[in-house]
């Protein structure tokens, strides 16, 4: 993106290592993202902490009148640092440790949106996650006319929630109903679409871009946000007085249990956060909730499994279906069928097996049960569901690490093959992850409990316990 | 602790929870204030003695919010000294203000207390009044929340009830209240509701739908499979795997109706009756209130009826009539299956699936009924449940004196 020409840094100029900050003769502040060493702007602890000392100087700043965001590269934000969001689960960090660490990029965020100076986005590209929750954060978002831009919160995909404002703001733009979907979903819509739901306000040419927003700050737009005014209330209400609120979180909650089974925490703290944090009036409050959400997210694997294998591995691996070790899905296939079939054998109705299958986020039935009856309730359960459920998953991980004791498997292999050539759940990070999740020496008495309960065909082998001082990757 | 009787009991006649419903017009708290009226009247009520009115509501916002008890009681010119308050326990409100009102009685702390129950659900539908259980998600989450349909529809998928048992159920409940109204069996118990200028409203139960068969019923499309098809059927197999699906089979025939409604209830102990005048003509042996799976929601009944027999040291046996209110078709098939009731004993003039099931009124509604059966009959004991919200069961054991 060009800078604006014939304009010229005043003596106000401050330096940032993340931001090119420059006021121009007419008042108005330039703040440019431009993230040392990247190709594209991605999210950096320290553009977390850099974004709230330029509120503050914006606020000090008697001869500054407004400010214009932008990205001072191509493209506009791409989002949070994954390889470093992946790391959060190993820090062990307890929770208020995470919720301190978490905080600080939403208050910057917030430091900007009260600065007291009007703060309009030049959004010159695709805007993801962190990216979107910074232009959301300003009071006016003028964004390119181009259907390649995409705009969106992907962090329910990553096992994560926008922990930026983007579950407060959004519903206080748009209402409850559509921002849920958008971040439920995930999915991206491009700044036409976004401007007809009002995440956008004015769409213009790429040469128009920077002084469309600069024109909107001269013309004395408003320093503050809506929902910091005066008897604010959220487009299409947002409190249990109102059924169409009540419904839509009715809904919601049973999509996210039927696709998600439980086995994903994410999605349903997506929901809690949206519906906890626009019943409170305050946003500052929202915004807490959001973050106690999004730290609680960080400590939990699941988010670090899916970002590790579905993301970081499978881009460095460049990894495609076909690459898929196919010995080991076939092995891990006849063992889940085998499972599968022991409970059949046990008298477990094939209704319960398929539906523990389900529940456990096996993607395909075992072979062989490809039909159930329903059976009656008037016979007493005799089973144990959550068992069933975790039996059908070991049974798979324990063949894949007897593989692995004799070292004949790589494990990031083994993960991407079972994820994303198999049908083994994507929460679990695979069938190696699985076990390092649990932790192998755990993982090994977890197979000695079944083993004595259900057979020896759950019964590790020396070799596999004679590596059990391995921990994780 | 001291015996509670019933010394008298009187309903507004259910309209249809429509716009165009005969009591529309009429708000809840006239609603419930004409049936207060009606109870004074009929026994020339000295309300100075009244100690509390407890009115059950389901749904208590807006024009049924604040303590509607204390509201229609200053409508229908009750004395100021009586207090009144609201109760909510779902769709067993209404039993639950009768329940509260015995334990008053037995524990000596009132001598004379009107229960009472109102729902108006063409002017505040139900689901109005929010609530965490089903909507805030982490909850609705922990417990699998789903629909009340989708739970009667889970019972019958687990118990095996077909479409046809549930219409044909449905279809008895049509034939025996129109042939309890047309014998009279309401007559003394339900009082007319007129308008702001005396003008008759409805004297009748208004949904009652007397030509309604097994066939006709079949014809109508279940409710609860596009709803069902949202999430709801799967949260509802996760805790139930036994099931392949969930059969849609609940129709708006084979549940109960959308009503407005209000009863009231005239309880007390021996001597009050005695100064009044009046004679009482049930002792209320036992109540209770259980939990139960809130996702599968409406199995409460029989561990409720288990309960209160215990509580009166009676057995199944010991019980002449059943009154369960026909929430759905399941609920009461169920209930049968499981205490071994027959057809014959229970529900015997008809139910909410043909007179409509005004949320918090209608406790008290099938209390009265069961009283005025047992004494047609000339029989001893009854035993009224219902099935309730949130996974819970709420049952009264009453004996004609």
């Amino acid at each position: 993106m060009n800078k604006p020409m014939g304009k010229t840094a005043n003596d106000s100029n401050i330096s940032f290592k993340t931001i090119q900050y420059r006021v121009a003769d007419n008042g108005v502040a330039f703040i440019g993202i431009d993230v040392p060493d990247r190709d594209v702007n991605i999210l950096t602890p320290q553009l977390h902490v850099e974004l709230g000392e330029v509120a503050a100087q914006l606020a000090s700043d008697d001869s500054v009148s407004g400010a214009v965001l932008h990205s001072a590269k191509q493209g506009f934000m791409a989002g949070g640092d994954l390889k470093r969001i992946v790391n959060y689960y190993a820090l062990d960090r307890t929770a208020a440790e995470a919720y301190e660490q978490s905080r600080t990029f939403s208050q910057s965020l917030r430091q900007l949106e009260t600065c007291g100076k009007p703060v309009a986005v030049a959004v010159n590209g695709t805007a993801m996650g962190g990216g979107l929750e910074m232009a959301l954060a300003c009071h006016y978002r003028v964004a390119i006319d181009d259907d390649e831009i995409l705009l969106g919160l992907p962090e329910v995909t990553l096992g994560l929630i926008p922990g930026a404002g983007g579950t407060q703001r959004l519903p206080r733009l748009i209402g409850l109903k559509e921002a849920t979907s958008m971040i439920l979903d995930g999915t991206a819509i491009s700044p036409a679409r976004a401007l007809e739901l009002g995440i956008v306000d004015e769409l213009a040419t790429p040469d128009e871009l920077l002084n469309t927003a600069e024109r909107w700050v001269l013309a004395n737009g408003r320093p503050d946000q809506p929902w910091d005014r005066r008897g604010f209330r959220i487009p299409g209400g947002s409190k249990l007085n109102d059924m169409n609120v009540g419904r839509l979180f009715q809904i919601q909650t049973a999509k996210v249990g039927a696709q998600y089974r439980h086995n994903y925490p994410a999605p349903i703290a997506a929901l809690r956060a949206l519906f906890n944090g626009t019943t409170v009036n305050s946003i500052d409050q929202g915004l807490r909730i959001e973050t106690r959400e999004f730290s609680a997210l960080t400590r939990d694997p699941v988010a670090r499994n899916i970002i590790r294998t579905l993301f970081i591995n499978k881009r460095e691996r460049k990894f495609r279906k076909g690459d898929a070790d196919s010995a080991l899905l076939e092995l891990c296939e006849q063992a889940y069928a085998d499972e599968a079939q022991r409970m059949l054998d046990q008298g477990v109705p094939r209704a319960v097996i398929r539906n523990a299958a389900w529940a456990a986020g096996m993607k395909d039935h075992p072979a062989g049960l490809e039909a159930a009856e329903t059976t009656s309730a008037k016979e007493p359960a005799s089973y144990d569901f959550a068992q069933l459920k975790q039996r059908l998953l070991a049974i798979q991980s324990l063949v894949a690490a007897e593989r692995w004791s004799r070292e004949q498997l790589d494990p990031v292999t083994a993960d991407l093959s079972t994820v994303l050539g198999g049908g083994f759940p994507s929460y679990t990070g695979g069938v190696m992850s699985y076990v390092s999740t649990m932790g192998l020496p755990k993982f090994i008495a977890h197979c000695d409990r079944f083993a004595d309960e259900l057979g020896e065909h759950f019964r590790p082998s020396d070799e596999l316990r004679a590596r059990s001082d391995y921990q994780d990757r | 602790m001291r015996d509670a009787y019933i010394f008298d009991h009187v309903r507004t006649p259910r309209g249809k929870g429509r716009p165009d419903g005969a009591l529309h017009t009429v708000s809840p708290v006239n609603l419930l204030a004409q049936s207060l009226t009606h109870l004074r009247e009929r026994n020339d009520l000295d309300t100075t003695l009244v100690e509390d009115v407890i009115a059950g509501c389901g749904s208590p916002i807006g024009e049924q919010g604040s303590a509607i008890g204390r509201s229609a009681a200053l409508a229908a010119d009750y004395a100021q000294s009586t207090p009144g308050q609201q109760i909510h326990r779902f769709c067993s409100s209404g039993l639950e203000a009768v329940n509260l009102a015995a334990a008053k009685v037995a524990s000596e702390q009132c001598d004379l207390v009107v229960a009472s129950g109102v729902e108006s659900m063409s002017r505040i539908p139900i689901g109005s009044s929010g609530g965490a259980w089903s909507s805030d998600p982490e909850l609705a989450d922990k417990i699998h929340f789903v629909p009340q349909g989708i739970a009667a529809d889970l019972i019958a998928s687990l118990h095996r009830h077909s479409r046809g048992d549930l219409d044909r159920y449905a279809a008895a409940s049509q034939q025996r209240a129109a042939h309890a109204w047309d014998d009279g069996r309401f007559d003394g118990s339900v009082a007319p509701v007129v308008d702001e200028i005396g003008n008759l409203l409805l004297n009748k139960d208004e949904a009652i739908r007397s030509g309604t068969s097994q066939e006709s019923l079949g014809k109508l499309k279940p409710v609860f499979a596009e709803l069902g098809k949202m999430g709801f059927d799967q949260q509802a197999i996760l805790k139930y795997p036994q099931l392949d699906s969930i059969d849609h089979v609940h129709t708006a025939g084979n549940s109960s109706g959308i009503v407005d409604g209000a009863a009231t209830a005239l309880i007390g102990n021996a001597e009050m009756g005695e100064r009044l005048g009046i004679k009482p003509r049930a002792r209320i042996r036992s109540c209770a209130s259980v939990g139960t799976d809130p996702t599968i929601m409406l199995t409460g009944p029989t561990p409720s009826a288990r309960i209160a027999l215990e509580k009166a040291k009676m057995s199944r046996s010991d019980i002449d009539l059943f009154e369960l209110n026909e929430a759905f078709a399941s609920v009461v098939l169920l209930f049968m299956e499981e205490l071994n009731i027959p057809h014959e004993q229970i529900n015997v003039n008809g139910g909410s699936i043909a007179m409509g099931h005004p949320i918090g009124a209608t406790g008290v509604m099938i209390l009265g009924t069961a009283l005025d059966e047992l004494e047609r009959r000339g029989q001893g004991t009854a035993l009224v449940n219902l099935c309730v919200g949130a996974g819970m069961g709420t049952a009264t054991i009453i004996e004609r004196l």
